[in-house]
């Protein structure tokens, strides 16, 4: 408890580094090094993270907070602010990623809160996650100027050890139907707090791409549910809308009893958590119907 | 330990702790305008001016400064954007009940800074972070949108006195 | 006690009471019991650091509780602990981290108490039972014949039972203060709104006598929300750790335990038997209330008497038996709004109604209008005859009859729930809120107020608010009764609040400083011109009269003074997201007469959001519309402050049990809540199918 606390923070390294050569000299120079963006969910400091010894807040390394937008994807800095890259606008960031945004907190947090701090958050799946999943975002981390690894969102888990997250690269690309949601209370992130993502790319009423990702107490993308709809003519009749509900529903409970063997989930919130993304998926439905 | 940042425009030595907030930092060094309401981000009691940002400082640790510029109503009382503000309250008749000072000018002053279009529902989701009772939200909407007048006003002037800036 | 030494005693200092710090300032912090129940055996530290100190009970020599009217609470426990948390020690030092980590290093063995069987009944500490049958043969020709008339009729009975439990949230000051004992003076930096319960309290701990005390009045914040005994208790640890360090003392609530610990808001429950007609006419209510007021409780008697009056309100029930039950618990004594302590009374009946006109099919303001109480001689007088002009406009502006019929259609109807997403829900509700309950506790039985027109033709209304919007209205009713420009009058700020016995929250209400400020006015204005100034005119009320108001039979005027409201809110529930949003407000007032409706509006609107906030604590609120009518009439300025924290809450659980057309379990409301009663309706809509 407050003891546990107290001994942790005694012998804590604060270590400030200017650019990216000094960042990749402190990783591997410093022993357990742990790297973190503004660290606006104060926990890096408190008995949750037991065991650092040294850290380093990005916020600061301008090489890390820089943004650029190509034709075909934009990349962005991991500790570029959440009002940096709001402020690019609708026009430039896709909507879903756009409306993701929005929803964080207040302006003022979004000054200080980092993309990298939001992805990388570990207990629980943060608001940017889904719409990420959805535009199949790939993560950039570096151990050093020439240790560089790829990891697409979809298989992230976790920072790998010995590397830090530098970089996030966004497809863009034009989609027909675009949704977030966020889900649970407004101003906070609990149990109960999901978001979830449908996309979708429509020619001459054929469905060519779709995207479905939700991130609960369990995150995915059900690729076998986007497989089906993949060349429908629509408008999607109902017996067909219906039945992939049906589906839906038991790919999430097969995710849900496997993930569950893996963390502990909260089991209270989880009715209401899958009856929610039934039903948004139901919506998003709609629209090709 | 001891951390550089220029706060208020100086280059100063912050004496902290490593889980020091700057928000208990800038207290400590006398600057009173921050106030503790909520250490969530939430209230805007903290806010100061974080590379010309408003930031909760109860969200930032001291510790994580960087030569970083952090600015307090103390010293942006003394700036030409607080004036015009504080022309607009006074036309108003709006007073501050001196706890959400830092929230309600930092807010303002970031609108005025930032916000293009002056659109009612991107000044309402902005003002709405103000969370105190002592002014309403219609009330500082009208401010905002008067300030942005005087401010016009005042650079037309300049303009017009100094050539363009 | 004369004036200039009342003014030595009492000063106002224009500050927050964190932002001051005095030399050599050590800080306190509180230790806190890991046991709900037991007893501290001791409490050590292996190397405690130079300059640092820790008191316990053991430390304590002279009073150990601070007093709260009727009630003890302790100042540290030890030998009993009440709930977990509570406070068992103080550590004071120059370093709030040392502090800190001093206290996780605290070695503290206790006995915990073992888990006794126990009887329900134990917890109850203070009841009250009322009951009345109206005396037919007095009332024979009005209600007596109805009843008479009904006997063959049809009686139905519905059984209920409604609760609420609010979880404050606000942004303000922690509570806290500064004391300084030096040569024989004891000072203290308070915000508190009570000062002569905090001396005597502070007095009685450190055995300083009360004239070497003086409150240096600091700025307070969030007026109705503040806890009126939390700075007497945190004054009396700061002042006795600094008689003893002989240091100044500054002692702050952290963040993490401010709300858990002095902002525990009961959880009140009420169950009716309610037996009616077919016609709506309501034939007996037997009401239970429970209300948990903690492991001390505070204001009980208070609590049970307005709680009783509000269980009846406005309404005509031949028979009524109310009961009353203060339970005690263990958790941390509770935080009242003083002003707000009948809300969920008014709560309870309101969407009792409801319920019982869904359960006849009638519009709720028929029902209503059919059981309003209207003025008669030795029943309570609320004024209810303010209620059908109140009702109407509401219906009328909000088109609540349409409304209300459609949505319920479609609410009712198996296959068109949920079908038609979202799905909607309209409710009314009516409330009140007094000012100066004529068997308060709480509040002098007499109000005097004194006014001087000076020399220079300035004035001087010699009271003092904390509230810029009323103190406004002061000058503006001075002003205008006097003829004279409102700058020209100022409030008092070195009035005796010393000699205050009870809290400046709600004594010093609108409604009757209004009143006493006209009479004062009246009679400056007969002397003006006859006599040499200065003039000081002093006029006073009793607003407690035996003859007015009979507190056992509840029968009389139980208030000074009352305004009504009426709300209807319009709102949908999302059935994918099961997010509510409220649509729009119509809310109708009976304010008296409106010096400055802007402010008034300003209040209300903020009023109802808070409302909102607490009982959908999960919603954001983008701006919905709120339409407001004052109803103003030439009365007194009535008290509305609070207003809206008795009937927005029963408008909306109105609202949503339309909506879901199941009773609500309990308030505030959270989307798991509305989910699950979604899907119990779908269910049961499977089972008729």
């Amino acid at each position: 408890m407050e003891k546990d606390k107290l001994d942790f923070e005694k012998n804590i390294q604060v270590i400030s580094a200017q650019n990216l050569e000094e960042l990749f000299y402190f990783q591997k120079s410093v022993r357990d090094l742990y790297i973190v963006g503004a660290g606006t969910t104060k926990e890096h400091l408190s008995n949750s993270h037991k065991g650092i010894k040294s850290i380093l807040f990005t916020r600061t390394i301008t090489d890390l907070c820089q943004i650029e937008k190509k034709e075909r994807y934009i990349d962005i800095g991991s500790a570029s602010s959440l009002a940096q890259i709001l402020e690019l606008g609708e026009k430039i960031i896709p909507k879903v990623f756009y409306d993701a945004l929005k929803s964080i907190a207040n302006p003022f947090i979004k000054n200080l809160a980092t993309i990298g701090g939001n992805i990388c958050y570990t207990k629980k799946r943060l608001t940017l996650f889904s719409p990420l999943l959805a535009l199949e975002a790939g993560l950039e981390f570096k151990a050093s100027a020439s240790d560089t690894l790829y990891i697409p969102i979809s298989k992230f888990h976790e920072v790998p050890k010995g590397y830090f997250l530098s970089k996030i690269r966004i497809p863009i690309e034009d989609w027909d139907i675009s949704i977030f949601k966020k889900l649970g209370p407004q101003e906070t992130i609990n149990a109960f707090s999901a978001f979830f993502t449908f996309l979708a790319q429509i020619e001459k009423t054929v469905v060519v791409d779709v995207r479905i990702a939700f991130c609960g107490n369990i995150s995915f993308r059900h690729k076998e549910l986007e497989n089906k709809l993949l060349g429908i003519r629509l408008p999607l009749s109902n017996k067909f809308k219906n039945e992939l509900i049906l589906e839906a529903e038991e790919l999430y409970n097969l995710r849900f009893e496997a993930d569950q063997k893996k963390n502990k989930i909260d089991l209270d919130s989880d009715a209401l958590l899958k009856q929610q993304y039934l039903n948004l998926l139901s919506f998003s439905l709609d629209y090709l119907s | 330990m001891k951390i550089q940042c220029i706060l208020n425009g100086k280059l100063t030595l912050i004496e902290t702790e490593v889980q020091d907030l700057l928000s208990d930092s800038l207290r400590k060094n006398g600057l009173l305008s921050v106030k503790n309401g909520c250490y969530q981000g939430k209230c805007g009691a903290c806010t100061i001016l974080l590379n010309k940002r408003p930031v909760p400082s109860c969200l930032v640790y001291t510790s994580s400064l960087n030569n970083d510029e952090v600015e307090t109503l103390e010293y942006f009382y003394k700036s030409e954007d607080y004036q015009d503000i504080e022309e607009a309250f006074v036309i108003l008749g709006i007073k501050l009940c001196g706890f959400c000072n830092a929230g309600t000018l930092f807010t303002l002053y970031d609108i005025l800074q930032r916000s293009k279009q002056f659109q009612k529902k991107e000044l309402e989701t902005k003002i709405r972070t103000i969370n105190c009772d002592c002014v309403e939200e219609e009330s500082l909407l009208k401010a905002v949108l008067l300030a942005k007048q005087i401010k016009d006003r005042r650079l037309g002037e300049e303009i017009k006195k100094y050539g363009k800036r | 006690m004369c004036a200039k030494t009342q003014k030595k005693q009492f000063e106002f200092i224009n500050s927050y009471y964190s932002d001051l710090s005095l030399d050599e300032q050590v800080i306190a912090l509180i230790v806190r019991s890991p046991v709900a129940s037991g007893t501290i055996r001791s409490i050590n530290h292996p190397s405690l650091p130079e300059g640092y100190s820790i008191f316990t009970k053991k430390d304590l020599r002279w009073e150990t509780d601070i007093e709260v009217l009727d009630t003890k609470i302790p100042l540290l426990a030890y030998e009993k602990i009440s709930y977990e948390g509570e406070a068992i020690a103080i550590v004071c030092g120059p370093s709030i981290h040392v502090a800190r980590r001093i206290i996780a290093g605290l070695d503290i063995q206790f006995t915990e108490a073992l888990e006794e069987a126990k009887n329900p009944e134990e917890d109850i500490v203070l009841h009250d039972i009322f009951t009345r049958a109206i005396d037919m043969s007095q009332n024979k020709k009005k209600i007596g014949s109805e009843i008479e008339s009904l006997k063959d009729e049809t009686i139905y009975t519905i059984n209920k039972t409604y609760s609420t439990k609010i979880k404050h949230e606000f942004y303000k000051e922690s509570i806290g203060c500064l004391a300084h004992f030096s040569k024989k003076n004891l000072s203290i930096f308070t915000p508190s709104l009570w000062a002569q319960n905090l001396v005597e309290n502070v007095s009685a701990v450190t055995n300083i006598a009360t004239e070497f005390i003086s409150i240096k009045k600091t700025i307070s914040h969030h007026l109705s929300e503040s806890n009126i005994w939390a700075e007497s208790y945190i004054a009396c640890l700061a002042s006795y750790a600094s008689l003893l360090l002989e240091k100044p003392v500054f002692l702050q609530i952290e963040k993490k335990d401010e709300i858990p610990f002095f902002y525990n808001s009961p959880e009140f429950s009420t169950s009716f038997n309610v037996s009616f007609t077919s016609e709506g006419k309501i034939l007996s209510i037997d009401a239970h209330c429970q209300i948990d007021c903690g492991a001390f409780p505070i204001f009980k008697e208070e609590i049970i008497n307005r709680t009783k009056v509000a269980c009846i309100g406005a309404y005509s029930i031949p028979e009524q038996k109310i009961r009353v039950d203060i339970l005690k618990s263990a958790k941390p004594p509770l935080s009242i709004d003083i002003n707000a302590v009948d809300t969920h009374a008014q709560f309870a009946i309101e969407v009792l109604m409801q319920d019982i006109a869904m359960k006849l099919k009638l519009f709720p303001h028929e029902l209503r209008l059919k059981n309003i109480e209207t003025a008669q001689s030795g029943i309570l007088d609320l004024g209810a005859e303010e209620i059908p002009s109140l009702i109407e406009t509401s219906i009328d502006k909000s088109q609540f009859l349409r409304r209300y019929a459609t949505y319920n259609l479609v609410s009712q109807d198996p296959e068109l729930f949920l079908k038609h997403k979202p799905c909607r829900g309209i409710g009314m509700s009516i409330g009140f809120q007094g000012s100066s309950f004529a068997s308060s506790i709480l509040e002098n039985k007499r109000k005097e107020l004194s006014i001087t027109l000076r020399t220079d033709e300035s004035v001087i209304i010699h009271a003092h608010t904390h509230s810029k919007q009323i103190a406004n209205i002061w000058k503006q009713m001075a002003a205008q009764e006097l003829s004279i420009p409102p700058e020209k009058i100022k409030l008092d700020p070195s009035y005796a609040v010393l000699s205050d016995a009870f809290p400046s929250t709600i004594h010093r209400n609108i409604n009757i400083t209004t009143s006493l400020i006209k009479r004062c006015a009246k009679g400056i204005e007969a002397k003006r011109f006859h006599e040499a100034l200065p003039i000081v005119e002093k006029k006073a009320i009793y607003t407690q009269r035996p003859k007015t108001w009979n507190l056992k039979k509840l029968e009389g005027k139980p208030y000074f003074s009352y305004a009504w409201a009426s709300a209807v809110i319009d709102l949908e529930i999302d059935s994918y997201s099961y997010e509510v949003l409220i649509k729009k407000i119509w809310v109708t007032i009976h304010a008296g007469k409106i010096l400055n409706r802007e402010d008034a509006e300003k209040s209300v609107k903020k009023n109802i959001q808070q409302q909102l906030s607490r009982y959908l604590p999960e919603e954001s609120y983008v701006s919905f519309l709120i339409d407001l009518h004052f109803i103003s009439s030439e009365d007194d300025p009535k008290e509305i402050g609070s207003l809206m924290n008795n009937v927005i809450p029963s408008a909306l659980h109105s609202a949503l049990t339309l909506a879901l057309q199941k009773p609500i379990p309990q308030l505030p409301l959270v989307h798991d809540s509305v989910f699950k009663l979604i899907k119990g309706k779908e269910n049961e809509n499977t089972m008729h199918s």
